[in-house]
């Protein structure tokens, strides 16, 4: 059990060196894309990589890489280059930034007092608006609540049976203008 | 404001102020850089070199726009990788059309003329022009994003951290990227890699092969 214990361990500790290794394995290796390793970092590589095979051919393609893609040269840059992008820029506008760009809303970048009394008055602005809504939903409500209310006062049904017949006898004939005449 | 401890972001600081000096050692200082990866990128110095003087006009253009937060580098291969990118689209649309020629329609006042007296200086032997070209070609054939990662990779101005902003990707995105774009090299310049380098006979051979 004791030896059982002990070997884990040993298999963590392995285990740690292992990943450790690895990690400046793929350090260097990066820093080699980048740019020639010193004969320090390149030992170091060699070394880790002498534990693995499969390390060993990676890396050699990975140097011989490097030195081929270190072969492609400089592009030759005009000797007057820099006088032509100068006076290009010279004869160019700039854009102004932001804030010059908008000068009547200038001073909002330069000082945070206005930012803050600005962003106040629009907080301010939203809670009134909320409230103004709020009200006027509550007049609507009192609205239809009153409409409901003067239908429930008007009289029961039972009343309007004979309704049609009243009204027929209500309704006034419209006199016949021929036979008073005729009559006359 | 509080001094920025990059100099190139000072120098910036003076362009915005209008110093036209600081504007001249900028681009002094990045021109060479700059002009490489855009010639790695569209393979032609003279287009490379006219994108790259619009690369530092916009940023003469936008200098009161820049944030001393920034470094200056990943800023201006941002809009170079904007403009490069731009670019490679039009030709695909119209590949006839030259980029100067679409400028000089535009400018109302034409430029001053200055003397180009650099001298190019011949190729050390066939073989190593013969193999600087195979590798041109191998990198020019990688997909757009894998080859302007390795391009960046190969300048010593930027850190991985800073590629990736360049390239708006995430660190892992870029080196994934990068890693891709180097196995494909790999496979395509296979016989070159066995040799270790470049040799007589890995040259007779790929040329035996081409007739």
């Amino acid at each position: 059990m004791e030896r059982r214990q002990r070997n884990s361990g040993k298999e963590a500790v392995f285990m740690k060196q292992a990943n450790m290794q690895d990690a400046d394995y793929q350090n260097l290796r990066e820093t080699g894309w980048r740019r020639a390793l010193t004969p320090s970092e390149e030992q170091r590589l060699r070394e880790i990589a002498a534990a693995k095979p499969t390390l060993q051919k990676e890396l050699d393609g990975d140097m011989a890489l490097n030195r081929l893609l270190g072969r492609i040269p400089s592009a030759q840059v005009s000797s007057n280059f820099t006088a032509r992008v100068t006076d290009a820029a010279r004869r160019t506008e700039r854009k102004p930034a932001w804030n010059e760009r908008f000068a009547p809303f200038g001073w909002l970048s330069s000082n945070w007092m206005p930012r803050f009394a600005l962003g106040l008055a629009m907080v301010c602005c939203g809670v009134i608006s909320f409230r103004e809504g709020q009200v006027a939903h509550r007049a609507q409500m009192a609205r239809e609540l009153a409409s409901v209310t003067r239908l429930a006062a008007l009289p029961p049904m039972e009343w309007m049976k004979d309704f049609d017949t009243i009204n027929k006898l209500n309704k006034v004939a419209v006199a016949d203008d021929e036979l008073l005449t005729a009559l006359q | 404001m509080a001094t920025p401890t990059d100099p190139d972001a000072a120098l910036m600081l003076r362009v915005k102020g209008g110093d036209m000096q600081a504007f001249e050692a900028l681009v002094e200082k990045y021109k060479r850089p700059l002009i490489n990866v855009l010639y790695r990128m569209i393979r032609d110095l003279d287009e490379a070199e006219d994108l790259a003087q619009n690369v530092f006009i916009r940023v003469y253009q936008s200098a009161d726009r820049y944030q001393a937060s920034a470094k200056f580098t990943t800023w201006l291969f941002t809009i170079a990788r904007h403009l490069c990118l731009n670019e490679i689209r039009r030709r695909g649309r119209h590949p006839a059309e030259s980029l100067e020629s679409s400028q000089q329609e535009n400018e109302e006042q034409p430029a001053k003329q200055f003397e180009d007296t650099r001298t190019f200086s011949p190729p050390q032997s066939f073989l190593h022009e013969e193999l600087e070209r195979k590798i041109q070609e191998a990198v020019g054939e990688l997909p757009e994003k894998q080859r302007l990662a390795i391009v960046l990779c190969q300048q010593d101005e930027l850190s991985y951290e800073e590629i990736a902003e360049v390239l708006d990707c995430s660190l892992s995105a870029t080196k994934s990227l990068i890693h891709r774009g180097r196995e494909t090299l790999k496979q395509k310049l296979k016989p070159y890699l066995e040799s270790g380098a470049w040799n007589e006979d890995s040259a007779t051979l790929e040329r035996k092969r081409c007739l």
